[in-house]
C-alpha cells in the first residue's frame, strides 16, 4: 500500500510553505502493529470475566447485571466482559462500554424523530427512544398555561423531525423508555453546530454538562454519548427560548448571527479531539477535553484525522491525567 | 393471515410426552412415517405423499437453450418451489419456507452433483438442455424438506427426453420427437434422500408433524444418500453430540429403506412404459400403492354402467377405432 | 487415469498442498471496534485469505417497517449476511441478495438467537449485519466468529461464545480448517459449538461425506473450536485491559 500521499491543500495550511499530508493511505492492520509495540505493559484484572465462564456454582447470591441462571445446574454464568463485582448477595459483572441506560437527572442530546400526537419521539441512543411530551417543553412565547388543541397543531411550528435538543430526564417508564424534558433555560432546541457521536461510557457523570470552553466554543456533553459542539454560547438556538437575553436586552435572531471561519476551525478541531479521546476509550469532560485541545495545537485540524495522530494525543491526555491524579 | 396460536395444554402435553416416548398419533420417537410415492401420466412427473398430510407434487422438464458462461460444458438445473396458499392458509411470499426447501433442494441435487450435467450438453458453448424441476407443495403437515426430496429424485429418475444431435454434415440441431426415438433417462451420480428430525433438549422425534414442528424449538436435517454418505445437514438448535450420531443413524437406515422402495417403484413405471399405451391396464399409471380418492374413481368407472350410445360419437370414427376405445374404457 | 503428482508425496507424509499438517490451523487475526464508534460493535476475522467483517447496531427502537408484527415484549434480532462481488473467484453478477445469501443470514440469526440472552431489551431491536470480503474457504464459519466478537464489542448479553470451524475427513486422515483449493476436492463440514459447554450449534455440510467417518470428524472440529476459542478470548481480554486502564 503506497504511503503518505501529499497533497495540495492552500485553503488549510494558509498559504504556508509545509506541504500537508491529507490522507494517509496505510492499511489499518499496520496500526494495529504499532498499537502493540506502544502498549504500556497491561494488568490483568483477577476478577475479569468473559461470557460463559461461571461465577459461582454455590446456591444463596443474587443474580445482578451482567450475569444470569443456566437453566440445567443453576450456576451464575456471566454474560458480559468485566470485572466480578459483589455486594453481600449481590453479584454483577461491572462491564465496559453496552447501551446507554438512562438516570433520573442525565443531560441528554437527542435528535426528534416523530412528531406525534401531544408529544416527541426523540432518537437518544437508547435502546428505545426518548419520549418529549408537549407538556414537557417551555412554550415559545414563554406563558405558563395549560397545553391547547392549537399548541398540539402547531407542534412541528415549535420542534419538527432532524431537529436537535438537550433535554434532562424527568423519569423511566414501565418499559424502560425515558421521559424528557426541557424545562429549563439551558435545554431546548440547539443550533447551529456539530453531533459527535461516541460510546455513552466514557462521558464522566459530572455536574455540570454544558461548558463554554475558553477557546470560544461550547459543548454539550450528552450522557447518551452524543456531543454536541457549537460556537454559539450554551449552544442554543437563538430565538427558541424568549427567557434569553443579550446584553442590550434584545433577543438574538439566527439570521443575524455570523459565524467566522476562525469559529468553524474551532468547532472541527474540537471535533477532532473528542474522536481522539474516543478511539482511546479516554474519559471525556471539560478538563480532558482542554488538555486533548492544547495538545492538537501543532497539528493542523485535517491533520488530526490520522490515527497515528489521534493515538499520540491520547497518550499526552493520559499522561496529563495520570499526572493530574498522582497531584491530586 | 393471523399467526396461529398454539394453546398451552398442546404445548405442554407435546414436549412432555415427548419426554416420557409418547407422541401424537401414537408413532414412537424414533419411528418415521410411512411414504407413498405414485407417478403421473406425463414423464418426469412424481408425488410423494407422507402420511399424514404432506403431499408435495414435482415435474421435471427440459428444454434446449444456451448453457450459461461460466460452466459452457453443463447443462442447466433449476428448481423452483411453489407452496400454495390453500395448503399453509397465507398469503403467497409472506414465508420463508418456498426459500428454504428450495435452498434444502438446491443443495441435495444441484451443488453436491447428483444430476449428471455434463451429459445434457449438446454443443460446447453454444447449445445444451436446460433441465428444471416445478415442485408443487400440495399439502403440508410438517417435514417438507422430505418429502420435496422424495417427489424430485422420483420425477428425475422417471424422467425421460428426446434425443438432440448435431447433424455432422449440416451442422443443425436434430431433434426427435419422443414417439420416434429410444427417449433418453437422466443419468444421477447417487440418489439423495433427507430426514427431518425436532429437537428439544436431549429429545429426538423423527419426521415431525406440523404441530410438533411448530412448538419443539429445534430442527435437524440429516441427508443421505445411496452410498450411504452424509450429503446434507442442516441444524437449528443446540444439540449433544451423541444424539447427533444417533439421529445419522436412524437416518441412514431409513433413508437406505425409502431409497430402495423408491427404486423399486422407478423399476415398475420403466417395465410399464415398455407397453404400449393403448394395451396398458385401465385406470391412472399409478404404481405402488393408489392414493384413495382416484381408487375411488377407478371403481365408478364400471364396466357394468351403461354405455353411452354410438350416436353420439363422431360419424368419422370406425368401428376398429371403437373397439380400441373400447379397451381403453373411454365407452 | 490417476496421475501421480507431488501432491501424493507430500499426503504420504501428511502435508497438505498448502504445507499444513492435518491438525494445523491457518493464520488467525481478529479485531475489535474496527467500526468505532459508529456501531455499537464491530470486528474483523481473519482466517488465512479468508476475511470477515461484522458490525452490530443496538439495541435500539424497532424500525417502522417491522413495527405492525411487533410484539413489545419481545426482542427482535436482524442478522444480514452479504458477500462482495469480489470475495470469491467468479465475480457475482449483481449485489442484490440471493438464495445462498439469505439462508446464510437465517441460519446466522438462529444462531445469534441461542447465544444472546433472549428478551433482554423487550421493544428493541439489534441488527447483525456481515461482510464476507474474501472467501478462501471457511467463510461460514469466519462469519460465526466475527458476529461472535462483535456482540461482545457492543456489551449485548450473550451466555456463551459460539465458535466455528470446518473440518473433514480426507485421504483417511482428519483435517481441521479447509481452505478453498480442498474444499473443491473433499467435504467439507462447519462445525459450531458453544464454547463453554461444547453444544453443536452450527452444522453445514458441503459435498459428501461418508456416514461413519463423521464422529471423527465432529471430534476434530470440536478440537479446533476449542483453538479458535482462546484465540477470540484472548482478543477480548487484550480490548478489556486497553480499555480499562483508562476508564475508573
Amino acid at each position: 500500500m503506497s504511503r503518505n500521499q501529499e497533497g495540495e491543500a492552500p485553503l488549510i495550511s494558509g498559504g504556508s510553505r509545509r506541504q500537508v499530508s491529507l490522507f494517509d493511505l496505510r492499511v489499518r492492520d499496520e496500526f494495529a502493529n504499532d498499537e502493540a509495540k506502544g502498549s504500556a505493559p497491561v494488568s490483568r484484572a483477577a476478577n475479569y470475566v468473559t461470557p460463559g465462564t461461571i461465577v459461582t456454582k454455590e446456591m444463596g447470591f443474587m443474580r445482578g447485571h451482567g450475569t444470569f441462571v443456566n437453566p440445567s445446574d443453576q450456576s451464575l454464568v456471566a454474560s458480559v466482559v468485566g470485572a466480578v463485582e459483589r455486594v453481600n448477595r449481590l453479584v454483577t459483572v461491572r462491564g465496559i462500554g453496552g447501551v446507554y441506560y438512562g438516570e433520573v437527572g442525565d443531560v441528554v442530546v437527542g435528535r426528534i424523530t416523530k412528531v406525534m400526537q401531544k408529544r416527541w419521539k426523540v432518537d437518544i441512543n437508547g435502546r428505545l427512544d426518548g419520549i418529549l411530551l408537549l407538556s414537557s417543553i417551555n412554550l415559545p412565547t414563554g406563558e405558563l398555561r395549560r397545553r391547547s388543541a392549537e399548541d398540539e397543531l402547531g407542534m412541528r411550528e415549535v420542534l419538527k423531525e432532524g431537529d436537535v435538543i438537550s433535554a434532562e430526564i424527568q423519569s423511566v417508564y414501565n418499559d424502560g423508555s425515558l421521559a424528557l424534558h426541557t424545562r429549563s433555560v439551558k435545554y431546548g432546541k440547539l443550533g447551529p453546530g456539530t453531533l459527535v457521536k461516541v460510546p455513552s461510557s466514557i462521558i464522566k457523570r459530572r455536574k455540570n454538562h454544558i461548558h463554554n470552553l475558553p477557546c470560544g466554543v461550547s459543548v454539550i456533553l450528552g450522557n447518551n454519548g452524543y456531543v454536541w459542539i457549537s460556537p454559539l454560547p450554551n449552544g442554543r438556538m437563538p430565538g427558541t427560548n424568549l427567557e434569553e437575553e443579550d446584553a442590550d436586552g434584545k433577543n438574538t435572531v439566527l439570521e443575524e448571527i455570523r459565524i467566522t471561519k476562525a469559529d468553524r476551525m474551532a468547532v472541527a478541531r474540537l471535533k477532532n479531539c473528542i474522536a481522539a479521546l474516543s478511539k482511546s476509550w479516554l474519559p471525556i469532560y471539560d478538563t480532558s477535553l482542554m488538555y486533548a485541545y492544547e495538545a492538537s495545537t501543532k497539528y493542523e485540524c485535517g491533520e488530526l484525522l490520522r490515527p497515528d495522530v489521534m493515538q499520540e494525543i491520547g497518550e499526552l491526555v493520559r499522561q496529563q491525567m495520570a499526572l493530574e491524579g498522582a497531584g491530586s | 393471515m393471523k399467526p396461529k396460536t398454539i394453546a398451552n395444554c398442546t404445548r405442554s402435553l407435546v414436549k412432555g410426552g415427548a419426554k416420557n416416548g409418547i407422541r401424537l398419533g401414537a408413532r414412537g420417537i424414533h419411528e418415521f412415517r410411512t411414504a407413498k410415492i405414485s407417478f403421473g401420466n406425463s414423464v418426469g412427473s412424481c408425488e410423494a405423499v407422507l402420511l399424514p398430510g404432506t403431499r408435495v407434487f414435482a415435474q421435471a422438464s427440459a428444454a434446449i437453450g444456451e448453457p450459461s458462461d461460466s460452466r459452457p460444458g453443463e447443462g442447466a438445473f433449476t428448481i423452483s418451489v411453489w407452496v400454495s396458499p390453500a395448503a399453509t392458509g397465507e398469503m403467497v411470499g409472506s414465508s420463508e419456507k418456498p426459500s428454504a426447501i428450495a435452498r434444502t433442494l438446491e443443495r441435495m441435487f444441484k451443488e453436491n452433483r447428483a444430476v449428471d450435467l455434463e451429459s445434457l450438453c449438446i454443443k460446447f458453448g453454444e447449445l445444451a438442455w436446460i433441465l428444471r424441476v416445478d415442485v408443487h407443495v400440495i399439502e403440508m403437515n410438517g417435514c417438507l424438506q422430505d418429502t420435496a426430496a422424495l417427489a424430485v429424485l422420483g420425477a428425475l429418475l422417471t424422467f425421460q427426453r428426446p434425443q438432440a444431435e448435431i447433424d455432422v454434415n449440416t451442422d443443425e440441431l436434430v431433434v426427435l420427437p419422443l414417439a420416434e426415438c429410444t427417449p433418453v433417462e437422466l443419468h444421477l451420480f447417487h440418489l439423495p434422500a433427507v430426514m427431518s428430525f425436532a429437537l428439544c433438549d436431549e429429545i429426538l422425534l423423527a419426521e415431525p408433524c406440523q404441530e410438533e414442528e411448530d412448538i419443539l424449538p429445534g430442527k435437524l436435517l440429516v441427508g443421505i444418500n445411496d452410498s450411504k454418505e452424509l450429503c446434507h445437514l442442516h441444524l437449528t438448535h443446540p444439540i449433544e453430540q451423541e444424539l447427533l450420531l444417533e439421529a445419522t443413524k436412524l437416518a441412514q437406515a431409513q433413508c437406505l429403506d425409502r431409497l430402495n422402495m423408491l427404486k423399486g417403484l422407478v423399476e415398475e413405471v420403466k417395465t410399464q412404459r415398455e407397453v404400449p399405451i393403448y394395451k396398458r391396464p385401465q385406470g391412472p399409471r399409478a404404481t405402488g400403492t393408489v392414493l384413495s380418492l382416484s381408487a375411488l374413481e377407478t371403481s365408478s368407472r364400471n364396466r357394468s354402467e351403461k354405455k353411452p350410445s354410438i350416436k353420439y360419437l363422431s360419424p368419422l370414427i370406425t368401428a376398429s377405432d371403437i373397439n380400441m376405445l373400447e379397451e381403453l374404457c373411454i365407452l | 487415469m490417476a496421475y501421480r503428482t507431488h501432491l501424493d508425496d507430500l499426503w504420504e507424509q501428511q502435508i497438505r498442498p498448502d504445507g499444513r499438517t492435518p491438525h494445523e490451523l491457518r493464520n488467525i487475526t481478529c479485531q475489535m471496534g474496527i467500526f468505532h464508534p459508529q456501531a455499537s460493535g464491530s470486528a474483523s476475522f481473519n482466517i488465512g485469505n479468508t476475511k470477515v467483517m461484522a458490525a452490530v447496531y443496538g439495541p435500539h427502537e424497532v424500525r417502522s417497517s417491522q413495527k405492525k408484527h411487533h410484539n413489545p415484549d419481545k426482542m427482535i434480532i436482524n442478522c444480514e449476511y452479504s458477500s462482495a462481488t469480489f470475495s470469491s473467484n467468479e465475480r457475482k453478477s449483481s449485489t442484490k441478495a440471493d438464495r445462498k445469501s439469505m439462508e446464510i443470514s437465517s441460519n446466522l440469526r438462529s444462531v445469534m438467537e441461542h447465544i444472546i440472552i433472549p428478551d433482554i431489551f423487550p421493544g428493541s431491536q439489534i441488527d447483525v449485519y456481515v461482510e464476507l470480503l474474501q472467501d478462501d474457504g471457511g467463510s461460514y464459519s469466519a462469519c460465526i466468529n466475527a458476529a461472535t466478537l462483535a456482540l461482545v464489542d457492543a456489551g449485548i448479553p450473550i451466555r456463551d461464545y459460539a465458535v466455528a470451524i470446518t473440518a473433514t475427513m480426507s485421504h483417511s486422515v482428519c483435517m481441521v480448517d479447509i481452505n478453498a483449493q480442498e474444499r473443491g476436492q473433499c467435504a467439507e463440514l462447519t462445525i459450531g459449538v458453544l464454547a463453554q459447554s461444547n453444544e453443536i450449534i452450527v452444522l453445514e455440510l458441503a459435498n459428501l461425506l461418508q456416514n461413519f467417518y463423521l464422529k471423527d470428524v465432529l471430534d476434530e472440529g470440536i478440537k479446533g473450536c476449542a483453538a479458535i476459542y482462546k484465540i477470540l478470548e484472548e482478543a477480548v481480554r487484550q480490548k478489556f485491559n486497553k480499555m480499562e486502564q483508562s476508564l475508573v
